[in-house]
């Protein structure tokens, strides 16, 4: 029996949450605190309360650019089709970083500050992103 | 830890190349050989070795008999946390003659627990590795961009960089640009390789052996024909606490606590170093780093190099040897290379008259996702 206040062990992948929310429904969820509401990605003790108080919940999936580099270069036989693409770090509204690639957008149009939000109904197995025109 | 108490005595350092093709342990072993020679000592008198990064033969095939061996891997910033290492060992009376070693040879195969050959795949830092973001020059990229669009640095400025540490390693025959001097016009035309770095903004891996021997400032002062740098002042920062407040892009790490407390022990300031050897695989390093130690202010790195600031007449010579991108790669060990030779008098077409203080920086590991890397730095003087 885990004392009162000690998380439990998490067995397998702490992310294992997030990957089958999204591959099952497109759900994209972040990691919060139930005691002070702060949301982490990925998966993180809160630097307040630790494990035990963090759940899984559903996000809004939007946010705006922080940072991106665009890669012109391919470091690995897989991604030679893809260049140029553009790596973008989403400042998610819940607070976290989000790593991921920007779509439905030209390298040159992307610019820091702009609104992407996750793209839905296009089969990704990794949630990419898309500008955000509807804000 | 007490200003000078720890000086290094031996320095030895073999050739800083592409594609040598000797293994890391053999590049260790004559790096330990020019060190004892340096220093005019027998191998005998190795009481303590640590090593950055970890194999296990070290020992063995160098033929030590030390008391401990410690690995210690912190990415780029194991050579300042190496050095604290042996100060912490010499001053807690478990060594007297302390070995830090480094050999790597990524480009004639294989990095430590990547396998025998290295793939730039392996060099993906957690789950953005599934997008593509792979290789360390991303990972700087995205503190550029950050730069270049918070401050307006250009890429003119990025290539102001390149061009004066080209300049720096053009007269130094260790060097891996020894005699190719470029221009701007060079840095401009070079290809982009992920934006905004061109092929000129980034180094290269070079393969390479390096040994530091680190004793008692008191046996320094009985090693006649040896000239010891003194280890006057480290300090460690870590950009992990940057990413919990949500604040890693304009960070090049977590400088402030590691300069504090380095230039607290030091009694020194800014305006009394004479050289500063920053830690700079790419171009943007260098910038970041003069604005968060405040030899500029901040967003001012860019013009701050363009106006010569880091030449050898600047505000502050840095990186002579050409630094990473211009001079060679041994990780943290380029920038303290340099600062020895440079307060030993020892750093030729580049030496900063009567340099006596140098600022060194390391920058390295990942204890997030990505960009949230470790720094540390030290400072060295000709004299305790
Ligand atoms: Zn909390």
């Amino acid at each position: 029996m885990t004392p009162p206040g000690i998380a439990p062990l998490v067995k397998g992948d702490p992310d294992a949450p997030f990957w089958e929310a999204w591959a099952a429904e497109e759900r994209f969820l972040l990691h919060r605190c139930a005691i002070c509401g702060r949301h982490d990605w990925p998966a993180s003790c809160c630097v307040e309360h630790g494990l035990a108080a963090m759940t899984w919940v559903e996000a809004s999936g939007g946010g705006v650019v922080d940072t991106y580099t665009v890669f012109h270069r391919a470091y690995t036989a897989g991604l030679a089709s893809a260049v140029p693409y553009t790596v973008a770090v989403v400042r998610l509204d819940e607070g976290p970083y989000f790593h991921t690639r920007l779509v439905e957008v030209a390298p040159d149009a992307v610019c820091t500050g702009m609104r992407v939000r996750v793209r839905r109904g296009a089969g990704d197995a990794f949630p990419l992103f898309i500008p955000d025109r509807a804000f | 830890m007490k200003r000078g108490a720890v000086a290094i005595v031996g320095m030895g350092v073999t050739e800083q190349r592409r594609g040598i093709g000797a293994r890391p342990l053999e590049l260790r072993r004559q790096a330990l050989e020019y060190a004892l020679a340096d220093a005019g000592i027998g191998r005998d008198a190795i009481d303590g070795y640590i090593h950055a990064s970890h194999e296990r033969e070290d020992l063995r095939y160098l033929g030590l008999s030390p008391n401990f061996s410690w690995p210690v891997q912190s990415g780029g910033a194991t050579a300042p946390c190496s050095f604290v290492m042996a100060a912490g060992a010499i001053l807690s009376g478990q060594a007297e003659m302390v070995a830090c070693a480094y050999g790597m040879a990524p480009s004639s195969g294989g990095m430590p627990g990547m396998g025998e050959k290295m793939s730039f795949g392996a060099l993906g830092y957690g789950y953005p590795a599934q997008v593509g973001m792979i290789g360390a020059a991303s990972a700087h990229a995205l503190h550029a961009r950050w730069h270049m669009d918070r401050y307006g640095t250009t890429s003119r400025h990025l290539g102001a960089v390149a061009v004066q540490l080209r300049d720096h390693a053009v007269g130094r025959p260790d060097a891996i640009t020894f005699g190719q001097p470029i221009t701007i016009e060079d840095h401009q035309a070079s290809p982009m390789v992920v934006d905004p770095f061109r092929m000129l903004d980034c180094c290269r891996d070079t393969d390479g052996g390096a040994v530091f021997l680190l004793t008692t400032a008191e046996r320094a002062r009985t090693m006649a024909g040896t000239r010891p740098v003194y280890l006057l002042g480290a300090g460690m920062g870590h950009n992990i606490g940057n990413w919990h407040r949500r604040d890693v892009y304009p960070h090049h790490d977590d400088i402030a606590p590691a300069k504090a407390r380095a230039f607290a022990q030091a009694g020194l300031t800014l305006a009394d170093i004479d050289t500063a050897q920053f830690y700079d695989p790419f171009t943007i390093s260098i910038i970041m780093q003069l604005e968060q130690y405040g030899f500029c202010a901040p967003g001012h790195g860019g013009p701050f190099v363009a106006d010569g600031g880091i030449g050898l007449s600047g505000r502050i010579p840095s990186n002579t040897g050409g630094g990473q991108i211009s001079g060679f790669y041994a990780a943290g060990f380029t920038p303290l290379i340099e600062a020895i030779r440079q307060l030993r008098d020892e750093a030729g077409t580049t030496q900063v008259k009567g340099a006596r203080f140098a600022l060194t920086s390391g920058h390295g590991l990942n204890g997030g996702v990505q960009n949230t890397w470790s720094h540390g730095t030290l400072i060295l003087g000709a004299d305790a």
